[in-house]
């Protein structure tokens, strides 16, 4: 596949989806809502977005605070339709999820969590369902030495899988599992599969590593080009076999490749229809844009008010046309690739997935010659 | 007298309270508008937006508009809630009560046709809660089964629901409730 063909049919397709964006964008639904409970975490990744220690130095945000934010927006959202995500940190360090879980189903609000699976228990899993846990994300990022290596922890990738199977013989949770693809892992993509499929996973999402946090500093986490475009024609391929539910991340307009990885059309709805309450209250969209990408905080500023009348540069992103993005033919479709590409302070775009697909593709047209 | 007066007055129209109230008043009711103006213009993204998702399907990217989270995020709602039947049963008969068969039934995505004797059963799996659906009753036969009859949009509330025969988990059960209509026929 060639990023930079695309047929008639998609072309159509993007065009069409360009005025759904922008109603979408217009309507501004409150749909998907991240609570960042805790930045403690119980590992050291390598490529870590949230700079999370064993220690926090912000400590975890009481669950009335988050509660009375979520009271705050129900006016404005229809809770049985709006998921809210616990993310962190690692969420499972918090002893008391069980006591938001519950305050938010009693309140129609189904919710769901990420985790590295180090403190799953089955013991904790039936205390969190019965406190209204819907929906589970497993990070599994390589074979075990790989995994191993990327999450600095001998026992993590033992304690994934444990959690992968606890969670597939249980019929009310629905759960996935997410890979970010590095250069190791890159090379076992075959063989995770072949794992996760034999231990009963159903949905796979599959993310690259991108400059932030930790993995700022750590180019090898990157994937070459050629790797880089091979990981797309993997998923496009593992796709067509059916054996298991594939999808690329949310991330970055692919050209050629949109709709052949993953179910959706690229759309950054950060700030259209997702929101986030940090560690310390602030308010923004999705957990990875803070500073200059913050628009309230939940103990100075009504969330609902926030979400509202603020959130004017997630709604419209002629401004993200700058830098390489200036005088692209894709930006109609891309605006800027996703927000948590760009830097928190300048704003300038960070990583082009296109424009990473087209080195790929620069390599193997020289290795042809 | 008094109090037949406010109440008089509570029961005028909103738009000529502009014309009765102080200044003040106006540019609520002014302000009022213009949110139904904002609401307005949402529904009709909201409708483009579906008729998009139609195209879409046609074009073979029928899942474009799907949401399935974001960064880290977890499967989105569709994924699994606590969840309970919600059924409606009835029957559907012409204004003089004859039944009229193959009425398509529409309620949410789901759609059945009456059967010849005017009934149906219909249902959607939702939020175990206070819920509220519009139940769309078309006649696509034209003339036959009785005549061409004009289409009919029905609200059934479902508040403080009774559920029977949950599993103790997270199915809830089913509730019903019964919406006889009579369809009037097209001139």
């Amino acid at each position: 596949m060639v990023s930079s063909q695309i047929s008639l049919r998609k072309k159509i397709a993007l065009e069409l989806f360009r005025k759904y964006r922008k109603n979408t964008a217009a309507v501004h639904s409150l749909d998907y809502i991240f609570w960042e409970c805790t930045l403690r975490c119980n590992l050291n990744c390598l490529h870590c977005g949230s700079d999370c220690k064993k220690e926090a130095s912000i400590p975890d945000m009481p669950v009335d605070d988050f509660i009375g934010a979520i009271d705050d927006v129900t006016g404005i959202v229809e809770p049985n339709k709006t998921m809210i995500v616990f993310t962190g940190g690692e969420p499972l360090l918090r002893t008391d999820l069980e006591i938001c879980g519950k305050m938010l189903y009693d309140r129609g609000f189904p919710w769901g969590m990420v985790s590295n699976g180090l403190q799953f228990t089955e013991q904790r899993l039936v205390s969190l369902m019965h406190a209204g846990l819907r929906a589970v994300t497993i990070s599994l990022d390589g074979l075990e030495k790989t995994h191993n290596w990327l999450r600095n922890n001998p026992h993590s990738f033992e304690k994934a899988v444990q959690a992968i199977g606890l969670l597939a013989k249980t019929n009310d949770v629905k759960f996935d599992v997410v890979t970010c693809v590095n250069e190791r892992s890159f090379a076992e993509l075959v063989e995770i599969k072949h794992l996760i499929v034999s231990r009963g996973v159903k949905q796979w999402r599959g993310f690259t590593i991108f400059p932030i946090g930790r993995a700022k500093q750590n180019p090898e986490l990157q994937l070459s080009p050629l790797n880089f475009k091979k990981t797309f024609d993997f998923i496009a391929s593992e796709r067509k076999t059916g054996e298991i539910k594939i999808n690329y991340g949310c991330e970055g307009f692919l050209g050629g490749y949109e709709s052949e990885v993953r179910d959706n059309l690229f759309f950054c709805r950060a700030g259209i229809n997702v929101a986030s309450v940090l560690i310390d209250g602030s308010i923004s969209a999705c957990p990875n844009l803070r500073d200059n990408f913050t628009q309230g905080n939940i103990y100075n500023d009504s969330f609902k008010a926030t979400w509202q009348n603020k959130y004017a540069k997630f709604r419209n992103r002629d401004w993200l046309k700058t830098g390489e993005c200036e005088n692209c033919e894709f930006f109609r479709y891309c605006e800027g690739n996703g927000l948590h590409l760009r830097d928190e302070k300048t704003g300038e775009l960070l990583f082009c997935h296109l424009n990473r697909i087209k080195e790929g593709e620069r390599v193997i047209a020289e290795n042809r010659l | 007298m008094r109090l037949q007066l406010i109440q008089g007055f509570q029961n005028v129209p909103e738009r000529n309270m502009i014309i009765f109230n102080s200044r003040k008043q106006f540019n609520i009711q002014h302000l009022n508008i213009a949110k139904m103006s904002s609401e307005i213009k949402k529904r009709w993204f909201t409708i483009q937006n579906k008729s998009i998702s139609y195209i879409l399907s046609f074009l073979g990217i029928g899942s474009a508009v799907i949401f399935n989270g974001c960064m880290y995020g977890s499967p989105a709602v569709e994924y699994g809630t606590p969840h309970a039947n919600f059924m409606v049963t009835g029957k559907v008969t012409t204004e003089a009560g004859v039944e009229i068969g193959q009425i398509k039934v529409t309620m949410q995505n789901e759609s059945i046709k009456s059967d010849t004797d005017g009934k149906y059963n219909i249902g959607v799996s939702d939020f175990p809660k206070d819920q509220e659906y519009t139940i769309r009753f078309v006649d696509e036969d034209g003339q036959q089964n009785g005549g061409e009859f004009a289409a009919l949009d029905t609200v059934v509330k479902f508040t403080d629901p009774k559920f029977e025969n949950g599993d103790g988990d997270w199915f809830s059960g089913t509730t019903s409730k019964t919406v006889n209509v009579k369809l009037r026929k097209k001139n």
